[in-house]
């Protein structure tokens, strides 16, 4: 772990209020999408900075509001940051049953990032996403110019549906992982029992939910050969992409299994794909404090060393007309 | 995007610089701020935009046309006023207004829901805290969404520390909530003209709606799975925690008791990826919803998730409330453990009402309005 964890996940003391805020809906699809962007409160660097959240639910402030954290403490550096919540979640509108990791929600984050190079002072946008709204990013990616970077924390490398993530692994996956958890290693320790069995009944009702007797046909193993084909373009810009994993997130493990193949051959080729274990806890959800602050801290990195590399107009960018 | 561009006619000083440096980009062989009605044309042929009507656009002197703005990509019911956001739904004509509301420092994020036609009644959303916020989010948004299409309007807000308000979570306690309750009523009422503003709390929230119902007498108030002792919703929180630390590190030895204690040394807790602090658990963890609730006679809709009959929990709680005439129950669909958000959303299907939940509550807030 990477530096103290702070009681709201990161520090705000130092950044924006609600009056550095302005509120907005965009249009997309017949949906309304709300968002907030916040200005900075120093001379802006020229860089917005794009979060997106998974599909848990989340509204646009993000899990224990830690996007309103960040959106106001980045504020103080220089940068403009958006929140928003992407069709069908928070004050969003749309109902939709159907996330799958294919048809993620790229639209979505065009508009908004569209919405957002027409405010004052942007100049470039970096997208920073976790688990769906990553994806959404990184789709997105190939229609946005200027392009300052992306970071997908995690990243989702299989074309999955919702809640189907585990559907397609075999019963020796889940086998090899109550073996090796912490709690079965640990379970004759009896003082607690009750948590014990608590917990594992938790575990057995989850993995009954997970592995329903129909998934989806098209959820795979592989590496999903489209977000492959959008990395590369990505590499071909110019643009500055890392993908980052705490050791212990299960999409490590497909990470770790695509750099067998086609994507450990486009790390090495390429100079700004970067693919990386950054942690030994596990980040995805950020179901903790700690995965909060870590993840705060590797993604303010990132933007810290976009703007150092784009003191001139972003290389990735295309000639405007 | 597909957002309809659209001309708005605005004052002249509020045309803002990026429209003024996107004028000047798409044409900087003109002369700036002066344009002709020709020159107009030109740049919005540029951008594709729609134009207002030839004959009034050509009726339009130079001043004039200093007064028309181009806000390409923004929707039409975009407000003016930088600290708001309007939409208007297309199908159902609820008016949404989000807002950063009050004079303090340290403002409210408030989402104002508005009738279309006739507003038959005025209801402010308790939402309850830590993981139980997020998790009834949606629902509470939806909700709010099909309460306004049968006439009721609905404010829904976040407490100082929370969401997209201001403040620091260390200053969010029991009195802190009480007052930004009390400050999204009177925002209510600043909007629509009703008297009695009916409040309704979820889970930990029925104990702040139960405590400001005290001030206005005679104002419904309904408790939706409402927590009855503060003590048992952190107890609660503490287990969920010691087993999320436990599904992590292995059979951890921290026992509640421990947990607490480390609240109050470091003054927060993680509690599975929420901020508890101590400044909240203090001010919060001796209530008791049966000593707060109003002994004045009003309506009380008490609004059970789950189960084919009133637990005896809740038989309790409607047998301890005042005799009004007007304590009524509802069962609604369960949801699921409230404490554990599914991580990276597996499994975590969208939880929204069904409408005829929605519509008992606004039928049943319609006719508590009015005995009101």
């Amino acid at each position: 772990m990477t530096g103290t964890t702070k009681s709201s996940g990161v520090a705000s003391d130092r950044g924006a209020t609600s009056r550095s805020e302005t509120p907005f809906w965009v249009r997309v699809d017949r949906e309304d999408l709300f968002g907030i962007v916040t200005t900075p409160t120093k001379p802006p660097n020229g860089t917005a900075v794009i979060l997106a959240q998974g599909v848990s639910g989340a509204p646009s402030f993000g899990r224990n509001r830690l996007w309103t954290d960040l959106a106001r403490k980045w504020a103080g550096l220089g940068f403009h940051t958006v929140r928003f919540a992407f069709r069908t979640m928070g004050e969003s509108t749309g109902v939709n049953e159907d996330y799958h990791l294919a048809r993620p929600f790229a639209a979505d984050v065009l508009a908004v990032v569209n919405w957002t190079l027409e405010q004052p002072g942007v100049e470039r946008v970096v997208l920073a996403g976790t688990c769906f709204g990553a994806r959404s990013q990184i789709e997105a990616a190939s229609a946005i110019d200027p392009l300052a970077g992306v970071i997908g924390i995690p990243t989702p490398v299989r074309d999955v549906g919702r809640g189907e993530h585990f559907a397609s692994y075999p019963l020796r996956w889940f086998l090899r992982r109550l073996l090796t958890s912490g709690p079965w290693k640990k379970v004759f320790r009896l003082r607690r029992w009750r948590q014990f069995r608590k917990l594992l009944t938790k575990k057995w009702r989850r993995y009954r939910r997970l592995t329903p007797a129909e998934v989806s046909a098209e959820n795979t193993l592989d590496f999903s050969s489209r977000l492959l084909g959008q990395l590369t373009e990505l590499s071909d810009r110019d643009v500055p992409v890392v993908l980052a994993y705490g050791r212990q997130d299960v999409l490590w493990e497909d990470v770790q299994r695509g750099l067998q193949g086609e994507l450990g051959a486009l790390c090495r080729h390429s100079e700004t794909i970067i693919v990386e274990q950054f942690t030994d806890t596990k980040i995805h959800g950020l179901i903790n404090l700690e995965a909060q602050q870590l993840v705060a801290d590797r993604v303010e990195r990132f933007l810290l060393d976009v703007v150092n590399r784009h003191g001139e107009p972003p290389p990735g960018s295309k000639q405007k007309p | 995007m597909s957002g309809e561009p659209t001309l708005h006619r605005v004052n002249r000083n509020e045309l803002s610089p990026w429209t003024a440096r996107l004028v000047n980009w798409l044409s900087p062989d003109l002369p700036h701020p002066l344009f002709r009605s020709s020159q107009v044309r030109h740049i919005a042929s540029r951008l594709n935009l729609s134009l207002l009507p030839a004959g009034l656009f050509s009726s339009l002197n130079t001043q004039a046309l200093l007064s028309v703005a181009i806000r390409p990509r923004l929707p039409s019911n975009q407000g003016t006023n930088p600290s708001e956001a309007i939409r208007v739904d297309d199908k159902t004509g609820v008016k949404e207004t989000f807002a950063f509301v009050g004079d303090r420092v340290d403002r409210l994020a408030c989402m104002t829901h508005i009738p279309a036609g006739e507003v038959r009644g005025g209801l402010v959303i308790c939402s309850s805290i830590l993981s139980d916020f997020q998790r009834n989010y949606r629902t509470e948004v939806v909700m709010s969404r099909l309460l306004a299409q049968r006439g009721i309007a609905v404010q829904r807000f976040h407490y100082r520390g929370t969401g997209n308000s201001d403040g620091s979570v260390h200053e969010t306690t029991f009195d802190s909530m009480q007052e930004d309750t009390a400050n999204a009523v009177e925002h209510l009422k600043e909007v629509i003209a009703l008297q009695h503003i009916a409040l309704m709390g979820t889970r930990m929230g029925a104990l702040v709606a139960a405590a400001e119902s005290v001030k206005h007498p005679g104002s419904p108030l309904i408790l939706l799975e409402p927590i009855q002792e503060a003590s048992t919703f952190f107890s609660g929180s503490f287990e969920a925690q010691l087993l999320v630390r436990m599904s992590r590190d292995g059979l951890s030895r921290m026992t509640e008791q421990e947990l607490l204690s480390e609240l109050q040394t470091k003054h927060f807790v993680d509690i599975v990826g929420f901020t508890l602090t101590s400044a909240l658990y203090n001010s919060t963890s001796q209530v008791l919803l049966d000593e707060l609730l109003p002994m004045d006679p009003r309506p009380v809709l008490l609004a059970q998730l789950g189960g084919s009959t009133l637990s005896s929990e809740h038989l309790d709680l409607l047998d301890s409330l005042p005799p009004s005439g007007m304590a009524e129950h509802i069962v609604l669909p369960a949801g699921e453990t409230w404490w554990f958000i599914e991580e990276g959303g597996e499994g975590a299907k969208e939880r929204r009402p069904p409408d005829e939940a929605a519509s008992e509550i606004a039928h049943w807030l319609v006719r508590a309005t009015g005995s009101a």
